[in-house]
């Protein structure tokens, strides 16, 4: 029985390895849900928390605490508000490296309050190996919605770079959602300026 | 340790180790591709924790705990999820045994639980003794001994082999 097994196994024992490039990319895909998981709890919670003192009656004005620290997390797409100045995916610190222009803005066919966001293509990281294309919705009222796109880089002495083997090609399109119909509401691309790119 | 040192020693481990573990995945009775996807897992989770597993005697003995206990554990899911798809739609067809004189290990395997097959082909092609296949699949040895008896009896009549152990 232990032979006819052994050979058994041996048939099916391939010659070799396929690249460790692969077992690599499966980490870092990984740490990468991580974080995004952890990004999105953390956002729930400040939501949350944030509607929790909302509802809650204002008290007597008095002497105001300390600024509580902000910590530094993976940016959501959807995020409304000015881009931080920096966030991790994983270890990788990114820095913002500017505001890019965004070429067209269409509504997504499959959702009335989803915006498909196209971007110019980055010429600089052109495969980076981490999400560094973020769009954000600056303001957005009854007549207007406001939304601009930003490029972040690696920071210097990351580690991120040299272990990059499969690198992906860096995203020339984000989908934002605006949590109600974008309707007859006008879409103006770019932090400043009326650049008025749908309806 | 430094990361490219720690990538490095992995690697070679992983170079070294990995047609054996899926020779051996597959012949407990995962597809290729499962098999692939629970090594592809067990060399994630060495890297994560190589600061600590490299101390141990056998780096390759703990992913190979790790890769035969998920892809048994998956075997043992789909197999209630199999049954419970004949109960609604009927027995499908039954499995055949081997072949006249052709002898059909794999037939024979099919036989047996994933749980039987993993101790035999730990036991009988990895030669590990009972104490090292209970501790790497977290099991009281006595119920190791069992399942490769089980196993053998199973196996033997199929195999057309006479067991002297």
């Amino acid at each position: 029985m232990r032979d006819l097994l052994t050979e058994f196994v041996d048939e099916r024992t391939p010659q070799e390895a396929p690249p460790f490039e692969y077992v690599e990319q499966a980490a870092r895909e990984r740490r990468r849900r991580k974080y995004v998981v952890s990004a999105a709890i953390a956002t729930v919670v400040v939501v949350a928390g944030g509607a929790a003192v909302i509802g809650r009656p204002s008290a007597a004005p008095g002497p105001s605490g300390p600024t509580p620290a902000i910590t530094a997390v993976a940016p959501n797409p959807l995020d409304e508000g000015a881009p931080p100045e920096q966030f991790k995916i994983g270890s990788t610190l990114m820095l913002l490296r500017g505001e890019i222009a965004v070429t067209a803005v269409t509504l997504d066919p499959a959702s009335p309050s989803r915006l498909v966001v196209n971007v110019e293509r980055d010429e600089i990281a052109v495969e980076p190996c981490v999400p560094n294309t973020v769009v954000r919705i600056l303001s957005q009222d009854d007549s207007a919605v406001r939304v601009a796109a930003y490029r972040y880089g690696v920071a210097p002495d990351q580690h991120e770079g040299h272990q990059c083997a499969r690198r992906s090609v860096a995203p020339t399109s984000v989908r934002i959602d605006l949590r109600g119909p974008l309707g007859s509401r006008t879409v103006y691309a770019g932090s400043t300026g009326h650049r008025t790119i749908l309806n | 340790m430094r990361d490219d040192d720690r990538v490095a020693d992995v690697a070679a481990l992983y170079r070294r180790t990995w047609p054996r573990l899926i020779g051996v995945l597959v012949s407990i009775g995962g597809s290729r591709a499962d098999a692939e996807e629970v090594a592809q897992d067990a060399y994630v989770k060495l890297l994560g924790r190589w600061d600590t597993i490299r101390r141990y005697d056998d780096p390759e003995a703990w992913v190979r705990a790790v890769a035969v206990r998920t892809l048994v554990s998956r075997l043992r899911r789909q197999q209630v999820a199999r049954r419970a798809l004949a109960k609604l739609t009927g027995p499908s067809m039954a499995v055949r045994g081997p072949d006249g004189d052709a002898l059909d290990v794999a037939a024979a395997l099919a036989r047996i639980t994933p749980e039987q097959r993993a101790v035999v082909v730990l036991h009988h092609v990895m030669d590990l003794p009972v104490e090292q296949i209970a501790e790497e699949l977290q099991l009281p040895p006595g119920t190791v001994k069992s399942r490769l008896a089980r196993a053998r009896h199973a196996l033997a009549p199929l195999l057309e082999v006479t067991e002297n152990a």
